[in-house]
């Protein structure tokens, strides 16, 4: 049986849809955090499937500016939870609910 | 063989991925989502994207995952006793929507581009652009502004994260 790029394809929704999930259902902050990794990596697969498919190196390089993105978004994201852990002692994102404290 | 490897790799892909989002202990989803990323990464070499999937194993389990173990151990959090939201309506939805989206990716994947589509997919030792070499050089010519944009970025990143985290 020939793998080809729904194959790649339909593993990439199957990852970006548990990551929404996350998202949408779990409390914990880091967690969500984590989801948001899964859909950027899935993503990621995508573009690099496509970029087989089509030959073009740019899909490649799409996902190298997505992971330099991701990791930006994961240092200032952690930086935000660690200061609402101290100012509230939660990682909770229902008790998160106000801008200033 | 390539079949083989691409099935154990999806399969184990998803499976962590289905366990981060639901194990309790956040320690435990985050070791979960280290074999996610790497299963991940073999998915990206199996495509050929060799670089990618060094990158993959360097940047993502390496530096974003060791940030997240940091984190973590810096919070010292207990072991949540309820995990997920209280209110009814919106685990409903939540999964009504995550359901609805996956019914219409999966339909964009197999319907878009044909299920058994045997056409035009390269083998992977007949292409050339996931070496260091080819990426390198698209880099480093046509994407240049957009790579020095990318480095601005972290820039800032680093800058704002110390600035927020700053005790005051």
């Amino acid at each position: 049986m020939p793998v080809g790029v729904s194959h790649y394809l339909a593993v990439s929704a199957v990852i970006f849809a548990v990551g929404v999930a996350g998202v949408l259902l779990r409390r914990n902050i880091l967690v969500v955090l984590m989801s948001i990794e899964l859909m950027l990596n899935a993503a990621n697969l995508a573009f690099v499937t496509f970029s087989r498919a089509s030959g073009a190196v740019g899909g490649q390089i799409v996902v190298l500016f997505v992971m330099t993105v991701a990791a930006a978004e994961v240092a200032v994201g952690l930086a935000i939870v660690l200061i609402a852990f101290r100012a509230r002692e939660t990682t909770d994102v229902d008790e998160m609910n106000v801008m200033k404290w | 063989m390539t079949a083989l490897l691409f099935f154990v790799c999806s399969l184990v892909a998803i499976a962590s991925a289905a366990l981060v989002v639901s194990r309790k202990n956040p320690v435990h989803s985050v070791l979960f989502l280290i074999v996610c990323l790497l299963s991940v990464a073999l998915l990206f070499l199996l495509l050929g994207a060799q670089f990618i999937a060094a990158l993959q194993v360097i940047v993502y389990a390496g530096a974003i995952v060791v940030l997240f173990v940091f984190v973590l151990m810096l919070l010292n959090v207990k072991k949540e006793t309820v995990t997920l939201h209280s209110s009814t309506v919106q685990k409903l939805g939540a999964v009504i929507l995550v359901i609805v989206l996956l019914m219409e990716a999966l339909f964009v994947a197999v319907m878009g581009v044909g299920w058994l589509s045997k056409e035009a997919w390269i083998a992977a030792s007949g292409i050339s652009f996931g070496t260091v070499q080819s990426i390198g050089r698209e880099l480093f010519t046509r994407y240049l502004f957009q790579f020095e944009v990318a480095s601005v970025l972290l820039l800032v990143a680093i800058v704002g994260a110390i600035a927020i985290t700053k005790k005051r």
